[in-house]
């Protein structure tokens, strides 16, 4: 059971929380507790909350998370969970200044979750809803056997990414109500407009009209014999929606993709809430929390945390440096036309227009910008060459892994093409009746990557399993048009055209 | 003897209307309260247990504490359900007079607990009021 602060760190974290909030950081009240290193790791592998649904790959995660730290590899210094008021654990065994160093880390993270507009459709009651989740999955644990629900939240979990990321900003699916209206206003062919009556004739021919008229009635017949409508990117609504499953399946599949629909918007801004933290951990303790004879121990572990593995991305690093050249470059007003119009290397890196617009420009971005906006925007020739990013992969004739390109565009597109969509394919539900068998046919979004053999064939047949009925899937493998279909018992793959 | 009544009081339906049917197999009148009116609902019915969700449409301390300054609410026995086991909610909730604080997941136990503790106020109640009718009783022969 977590504990409440002590009364050392209650001041502390009231210390922090008033310098949090005259940087002008503003976030929801925010509960510290405390937790052993046990009990931290615990929470960690449930994805942060203290309450999940039962499933063996939460132990799983737990062993990995205790060995990682029993063999002193990795450590987790505090979690923080999106919920109004915001939850966070700090570990028992930190020294103080960790601790300070977590809070306001910590604060920072609270107030992206507030003011960031990804997350403005999040429940913020979600550690209540978990345990909910929780209540019902054991529920029919207790009613259906525990091989069958772990078999089903297994196959529901492979199928968890096949949302719509971008769902709560557009509205995809129209009211029925309203469409219905507005296809009948539609239907009306009136042609071109006329000023004069007497031109009627001539302008709109009573023959065009009637073309005209015959061509609406034909897409309307030609959208209802679709089935979806349009090609639906969230696939787990519609598998809600159309798939015959038991009660049971059911809930359990609504609850994986609430979840899924939950822990999007982390996904999605990654790079920017850890860098967003980062920046106000590095401000709030270098600029007023941090005493003289902790300076050692705040660089050791700052450092610690912005140190980039060779070859990987450290979100933390990539983030906080991000943030810090906006600041710089709008302090300066190294932006706009001017800006970019200059060619002389030398006016450039003496270019300073004494702005200091930097920290109200951080705080915009914080709350317009998620991380392909954010890299897209942000990520300039200027910083690729300071941080120096590169591109890397296999070199078969060397036997090692080495660095591709440099160029910057390269390196931009590579990023973003790592971030679009969260890292994951795009698969739409094109036809829940194909063929008129009702067999499900999905169709995937080649952006260069081809998708894993295996996976996909995996998917297939999970997805399967809940729609009961042969599924199809088109895609583009080596440049080529391929459909894979799984009919429940073999796997078959044909050439397609695109 | 009549069904002991119990408020369950939730934003969530699903949740709500699956403990509905759980107390009701368990014996129970299971009252449900999705609008966070656990406090008009307690001063009407007298229920026997209220089961008040800590984070709801409002605030579960709030609603604790509104329907305990009631002088009529004050013995009604409040079972506080969180998803948070901090020690701090416990703490605060049994300040507020909760009689229970369970961390969700509710399972099993909790409906049996339930069912003893509301079924432990009814008799409570009846034999109160037996007691009180034999008093008024004696008072009117004397």
């Amino acid at each position: 059971m977590p504990k409440g602060l002590t009364p050392r760190l209650s001041a502390l974290k009231d210390e922090i929380e008033g310098y949090a909030r005259d940087y002008g950081l503003d976030f929801f009240e925010t509960v510290f507790e405390i937790l052993s290193y046990e009990e931290l790791n615990m929470v960690a592998s449930y994805g942060g909350f203290p309450n999940r649904y039962p499933h063996w790959r939460w132990g799983m995660e737990y062993e990995q998370l205790s060995k990682g730290y029993e063999y002193g590899v990795s450590k987790i210094y505090e979690l923080v969970i999106n919920n109004d008021p915001c939850y966070a654990y700090l570990l028992e065994s930190n020294a103080e200044v960790d601790q300070k160093l977590v809070m306001a880390h910590v604060y920072g993270h609270c107030d992206f979750f507030k003011n960031n507009f990804s997350f403005q459709h999040t429940n913020r009651r979600m550690i209540d809803e978990m345990a909910n989740h929780a209540t019902r999955v054991r529920r029919w644990v207790d009613k259906i056997g525990v091989e069958k629900i772990e078999d089903f939240i297994d196959r529901a979990l492979s199928l968890e990414n096949l949302i719509d990321q971008h769902a709560p900003y557009i509205r995809r699916n129209p009211d029925p109500k309203k469409a219905e209206e507005e296809a009948k206003s539609n239907e009306k062919v009136e042609g071109f407009k006329v000023n004069r009556e007497y031109m009627r004739q001539f302008v709109n021919p009573s023959e065009f009209v009637e073309a005209q008229r015959k061509k609406v009635e034909e897409e309307a017949e030609r959208a209802k014999k679709n089935f979806p409508e349009r090609a639906q990117r969230d696939v787990l609504l519609f598998l809600l929606d159309h798939a015959p499953m038991e009660p049971w399946e059911f809930d359990i599949l609504s609850i994986i993709r609430e979840e899924a629909y939950y822990f999007a918007p982390q996904g999605q801004t990654k790079i920017m809430n850890e860098g967003w933290a980062s920046y106000w951990h590095s401000t709030i303790m270098t600029q007023r929390a941090l005493r003289d004879a902790e300076v050692i121990d705040y660089a050791d572990r700052h450092s610690g945390t912005m140190g980039t593995r060779p070859g990987a991305l450290n979100p933390y690093k990539l983030g906080i440096e991000l943030f810090r050249d906006i600041e710089d470059r709008w302090n300066k007003g190294r932006f706009g036309k001017e800006w970019d119009e200059c060619d002389d290397l030398r006016e450039r890196r003496a270019w300073d227009r004494k702005l200091g617009q930097g920290r109200r420009k951080v705080f915009e971005v914080r709350k317009h910008y998620n991380d392909v906006t954010f890299i897209d925007t942000f990520l300039t020739t200027e910083f690729a060459l300071e941080q120096k990013l590169f591109v890397y992969g296999f070199n078969e004739k060397r036997n090692s892994w080495e660095i591709v390109d440099r160029e910057f565009r390269k390196v931009k597109n590579k990023l973003l093409s790592q971030l679009t969509n969260f890292g994951q394919p795009i698969i739409e539900v094109v036809n829940g009746n194909f063929e008129n068998r009702g067999e499900l046919l999905l169709a995937h979004k080649h952006d260069g990557q081809d998708l894993k053999g295996d996976y996909a064939r995996e998917t297939l047949k999970n997805l399967q399993s809940v729609w009961r009925r042969p599924c199809n899937l088109v895609t583009r493998y080596e440049g080529k048009g391929l459909m894979l279909r799984f009919d429940g018992q073999n796997h078959s793959e044909k050439k397609v055209e695109l | 003897m009549d069904s002991p009544v119990v408020v369950i009081s939730d934003d969530d339906e699903s949740m709500v209307r699956l403990l509905e049917r759980q107390a009701s197999m368990a014996g129970l009148w299971a009252v449900p309260d999705l609008k966070s009116e656990a406090v008009q609902l307690t001063t009407l019915l007298h229920p026997a247990v209220v089961v008040l969700d800590v984070f709801q449409s409002k605030y579960g301390l709030d609603l604790l504490r509104e329907l305990k300054s009631d002088p009529r609410n004050k013995d009604v026995d409040v079972v506080m359900v969180s998803g948070i086991p901090a020690d701090v909610m416990r703490d605060s909730c049994m300040a507020l007079g909760a009689s229970d604080f369970v961390c969700k997941p509710l399972d099993a136990t909790f409906l049996v607990n339930l069912a003893r503790r509301a079924s432990q106020v009814c008799s409570t109640r009846v034999k109160a009021q037996s007691r009180r009718k034999v008093a008024e009783r004696k008072t009117a022969d004397s």
